[in-house]
């Protein structure tokens, strides 16, 4: 993925195991931190 | 990045963290470190993998420079915490900005565990994107 593609609508969970898309979040823009773990 | 959601906001952007842990970790997560924006779970790496994020090796980890910045930050009152269950010390995080039509505006992968781009480069990045946006 480079600079400048568009990036799929990726299934993600919440916390509450619900199904949610990259797109619920969209619409503005976004900062995705993606974490090494929880602590 | 708490410290700077307020600025993020008032650029017209939003944060979204992504954890590859188990959604049920994710609530006590939510609870402890009561975060101001969405935290969501990839458990399946899918995402992780298509952004390009891999794993590091021992090798790496154990190298003299990584265990030094582990030591600085040791000292400025970072402590290490136990992983949770699932979790892979190897796996690595990175940082990206997308804008309002979910295009890749700035890429940061990190090359090693300790290493993160600068909270300001990230704002920057979001302040360009707003500007651009605004024109």
């Amino acid at each position: 993925m480079r600079l400048g593609d568009p990036v799929d609508d990726f299934p993600l969970l919440r916390a509450d195991g619900s199904s949610v898309t990259l797109s619920a979040f969209a619409g503005k823009p976004l900062l995705l931190i993606f974490l090494r773990h929880l602590a | 990045m708490r410290d700077q959601y307020e600025e993020i906001q008032r650029l017209g952007g939003e944060v979204l963290v992504i954890s590859f842990a188990q959604p049920e970790l994710l609530v006590l997560y939510e609870r402890e470190q009561s975060l101001p924006f969405p935290v969501v779970a990839d458990p399946t790496l899918t995402a992780y993998q298509a952004f390009g994020l891999e794993r590091t090796t021992w090798r790496e980890m154990l190298r003299g420079g990584v265990l030094w910045r582990y030591t600085q930050l040791m000292l400025r009152g970072w402590s290490p915490k136990r992983m949770n269950k699932g979790e892979d010390v190897l796996q690595l995080g990175g940082d990206f900005v997308l804008d309002a039509h979910r295009r890749l505006v700035y890429v940061y992968r990190s090359a090693e565990p300790t290493d993160r781009p600068a909270v300001a480069e990230l704002l920057k990045a979001i302040a360009t994107l707003a500007r651009e946006e605004a024109i």
